[in-house]
């Protein structure tokens, strides 16, 4: 009788199994060959009127590959990376955004595509017709001068550079440097901008800061620097008492919400992202919930280890930098992320 | 200095025991814990790194309270202080167990907090894993902080929820009846960010088992574990149901007592697919079914001097459990081996081997997972989930004899799969163990010596790519001798090695197969241990071992070589 019950479990367990489960090893760990070099949908795109470029591309096996476009003037980079049989040109699209700035410009670009475990690098070549527009709320860049209504303060330190500068503008022309030597505090001064994102429909996850941050100066950085930036939903006037540092939306006991891209220890630019789900309550001012229509202000200020307070001996010698371009919200996406 | 008197301080506290006495002799409220400081000094031999120590003190004082005579509360908390730590930096202070326990109405017993489950090996069920000595004597100092830090108590998960349990008896065709039910929360909500949250999971399960008569008795399993969407914002939410029965028969003849018992039961894994957006809509992903079935015998002699069990079973391709399926060791590539992470003067990543499955705290695995985790073909690769291994078909035949002092395992199995991976040919086990264990109690000085040895033999047939050829042994040995009353000279050791290569199964988050590694596997891993352990009372010892260990090629001479000293000091409350 038992035996009998056991016949009858293993029978009924036994339907509709499959004869193998995942793919094939031969295929997997066959030779490898491509079945069909690379293409691209178009070689001239344009991305300023919605163009996208499509790659294609069969192996004979599945494989992880890394598919790179490279500007050549730029030195933007844009990579794609997939484990397929093929790439398919519905699938594989690029809209002409990058990994990280700088962004790219119109100009020709290197395709590589490489696959793991194989030497060989597969090229093609475009060249880029238009930029790609990136779509979102301008916040400030700079090349029109500084935002309306917008407020600058700094403290009286050693080379204070709280101004406009077109050196080394991260999109533009222009751009804002941020940097000097306090040697007693922490904050070395900030920028403050009225903001009206009444409009917005996006909920604080879905709604994203984007701002371009230099570091660096002659290869140097003074230790722990940082970009302490603030969004203020406080209802009081931007800048109803003019004798205070900058605008009273930040002080404290208003409604204002925290994130700070610490430490600024890289040379060059970089383009930062952050959700404001993300921002901290700096001061419990409102209803502690994060409403990106509610924004009223932002303040980006410069913050580093003062050398004689600060136990950063070492920042004596050096001055904090860390300049802002293209200062940016979205919705829905990071900036460099959107299609 | 710091350490020497908090280990000194903890060694006193083995003499305190505390309570206060109810009316009569039943305490109404009492201490107990545990105790134990712990060191370690690592050294490579023959690499640049430098030597490693780490330690702690660390103090579990369990108050228990009795508010009434049938119901006690239990609490643990933890003072640990990390070696190096000074003026409290580096002590933590936290509650590791609460619960409550009890007899309601004199029927029902009930758990509450902090409770260890096992129910059935195909429901909820924590195999022993990698470590697995039949004789429970090597390395035992390192597996009993292994298992004390990850709350391993004998083949149970640790869990919070709530346990109940009650007997009936009868007095006709069912002598006894047994009921027993759990709800738990393997994981609690958490937020992520301001508007994602991480869904509740709850596991929870039902048994109900009857003794009949004749010697007929039979046991049902349910259990299921599922994440509750509306508790999180998470797309995928898992549902696996699964289902256990057991019919037993008992019986007797005048040489041996035997146990027929037939067993079958299947199981059901998904993802419930939520659209935030139209959280009405709700549909079921990746969903698999399987099964399984086994006929089992157990015969004993009379005197109980030997045992024999045989089985034989099938378990599906694509059974899941996530209660017994989850491994207690790790062998993910992440978390990174806590002591020698890399080697060569860092330019090395070095894999987790036999050191760090026998010594690595962090290694071990508290979580129940959803999906079949990662497994180390070296050290089992037949049965790397215990008996609910899924894909396996075949028997297994277990022979344990007992003389006065001497005891002999044999363990033999065959085994094949059910379903090719990445190919229509099947893989086919062979395994081997032989083990025996020496104990003298009558001597004036007593001694054991134990020895296991276990082989494994894997193939497949097909093409140059898809065939398979591994072997792996794993030789475990060990032995103590009582130098004079209290002191114990100990030694331990084990070996792992292999010949061939395995392809190891990578699966997506919801299981699916999606492509395999080829691991080499002409690789040896070993660690040995000698040492002293001194009992200093009856719940205090203390052990000073030194330990080598190593892992590399099987003919590379020059592979990982290793040093460590470690002393662990216990005392039972």
């Amino acid at each position: 009788m038992m035996g009998g019950a056991v016949l009858v479990g293993l029978l009924a367990i036994g339907c509709d199994r499959p004869d193998s489960e995942g793919p094939s090893i031969d295929e997997l760990f066959g030779q490898f060959e491509v079945l069909d070099s690379l293409s691209l949908t178009t070689d001239a795109p344009d991305f300023s009127v919605g163009d996208v470029v499509g790659f294609a591309c069969e192996f004979s096996k599945p494989v992880d590959w890394v598919l790179r476009v490279v500007g050549t003037e730029s030195g933007s980079v844009k990579t794609l990376t997939g484990f397929s049989r093929e790439l398919l040109p519905e699938q594989v699209v690029w809209h002409g955004n990058c990994d990280d700035v700088p962004f790219f410009f119109a100009e020709p670009c290197e395709v590589e595509l490489t696959v793991d475990g194989e030497p060989e690098v597969y090229q093609q070549d475009l060249v880029i017709q238009g930029e790609k527009v990136f779509e979102g709320l301008p916040v400030a860049d700079f090349d029109a001068g500084l935002p309306e209504g917008t407020l600058v303060w700094h403290q009286d330190g050693g080379n204070m550079t709280f101004d406009l500068a077109q050196d080394e503008a991260l999109q533009g022309g222009q751009y804002f440097k941020m940097g000097g030597r306090v040697n007693w505090d922490w904050s070395l001064g900030y920028i403050d901008i009225p903001l009206d994102l009444t409009s917005v429909a996006a909920d604080a996850e879905g709604f994203f800061l984007n701002l371009g941050v230099l570091g660096g100066l002659n290869g140097q950085f003074a230790s722990d620097q940082y970009v302490n930036i603030l969004l203020s939903e406080s209802d009081a006037p931007f800048n109803d008492n003019t004798s205070n540092n900058a605008a009273d939306i930040f002080a404290s006991g208003m409604e204002v919400y925290k994130h700070q891209v610490r430490p600024v220890d890289w040379e060059g630019w970089r383009y930062v992202s952050v959700p404001y789900s993300e921002f901290e309550v700096k001061s419990e001012g409102g209803n502690n919930v994060r409403e990106p229509s509610q924004i009223r202000g932002i303040r980006l200020g410069l913050q580093a280890c003062p050398f004689n307070s600060g136990n950063c001996p070492e920042n004596g010698d050096i001055e904090a930098r860390a300049d802002l371009d293209y200062v940016m919200f979205t919705e829905g996406v990071p900036l460099l992320e959107q299609e | 200095m710091k350490q020497r008197l908090s280990a000194i301080l903890l060694l006193c506290l083995g003499n305190v025991a505390w309570g206060q006495g109810q009316e009569g002799d039943e305490p109404r409220y009492w201490l107990d814990g545990f105790a134990r400081t712990w060191f370690t000094s690592n050294t490579l031999a023959n690499q640049p790194e430098p030597s490693v120590t780490a330690g702690w003190n660390l103090l579990d004082l369990n108050p228990h309270v009795n508010p009434t005579p049938n119901v006690e509360v239990f609490a643990q908390v933890r003072v640990l202080n990390e070696f190096g730590g000074f003026f409290g930096q580096g002590t933590q202070v936290d509650v590791r167990q609460l619960g409550v326990s009890g007899v309601l109405g004199g029927k029902v017993r009930f758990n509450v907090g902090d409770i260890y489950l096992n129910q059935s090996r195909f429901t909820l069920h924590a195999d022993d894993g990698e470590v697995f000595d039949p004789w429970g004597r090597a390395f035992e100092a390192q597996r009993n902080l292994v298992a004390y830090e990850n709350f391993f108590e004998d083949n149970r998960w640790r869990l919070q929820g709530a346990h109940a349990n009650a007997v009936f008896l009868g007095d006709r065709w069912v002598e006894r009846l047994v009921l027993d039910g759990y709800a738990t929360r393997p994981r609690g909500s958490r937020q992520l960010s301001e508007s994602s949250y991480v869904p509740d999971r709850v596991l929870a399960g039902l048994t109900s088992a009857v003794t009949g008569q004749d010697g007929w008795s039979g046991e049902f399993h349910h259990s299921v574990i599922a994440d509750l969407p509306q508790s999180g914002t998470a797309e995928h939410n898992v549902s696996n149901p699964v289902v256990h029965s057991l019919i037993h028969k008992e019986g007797s003849t005048p040489w041996f007592h035997m146990r027929w018992t037939a067993e079958a039961g299947a199981s059901r894994r998904g993802w419930r697919m939520r659209d935030v957006n139209a959280p009405d809509l709700d549909s079921v992903a990746f969903s698999v079914r399987g099964g399984f079935a086994g006929l089992n015998l157990d015969l004993t002699s009379q005197d109980s001097s030997w045992t024999l069990r045989a089985s034989y079973r099938e378990v599906d391709p694509f059974f899941r459990s996530a209660g017994s399926q989850s491994k207690r060791y790790n062998f993910a590539e992440l978390p990174a081996p806590a002591v020698f992470p890399t080697v060569d003067a860092g330019s090395t990543t070095r894999s987790a081997s036999l050191f760090d499955l026998l010594t690595d705290v962090a290694r071990a695995n508290q979580n129940l997972s959803p999906t079949l985790m990662a497994v180390a073909p070296l050290f089992d690769n037949i049965m790397p989930f215990g008996l609910a291994t899924p894909n396996r078909r075949g028997g297994e035949l277990a022979l344990e004899k007992q003389s006065n002092a001497l005891t002999m395992k044999l363990d033999l199995g065959v085994h094949a799969e059910l379903t090719g991976q990445g190919t229509t040919q099947l893989r086919r086990f062979n395994a081997v163990g032989l083990g025996a264990e020496w104990t003298s109690t009558t001597t004036p000085h007593p001694w054991r010596v134990s020895v296991y040895e276990q082989v494994q033999q894997t193939q497949r047939d097909g093409s140059a790519l898809e065939a398979i050829d591994l072997l792996t042994s794993n030789l475990t040995m060990s032995a103590g001798y009582e130098v004079w009353p209290g002191t114990w000279l100990e030694g331990s050791g084990r070996h792992a090695a292999g010949r061939g290569h395995e392809f190891l199964a990578l699966r997506d988050g919801f299981g699916t197969l999606y492509n395999f590694e080829r691991v080499e596997l002409d690789t040896q891993a070993w660690m040995t241990s000698l040492g002293i352990k001194h009992i200093l009372a009856k719940d205090i010892s203390a052990c000073v071992q030194w330990n080598a260990w190593g892992q590399g090629g099987v003919d590379n001479e020059a592979g990982l070589r290793a040093n460590q000293v470690f002393i662990v000091i216990s005392a039972r409350l």
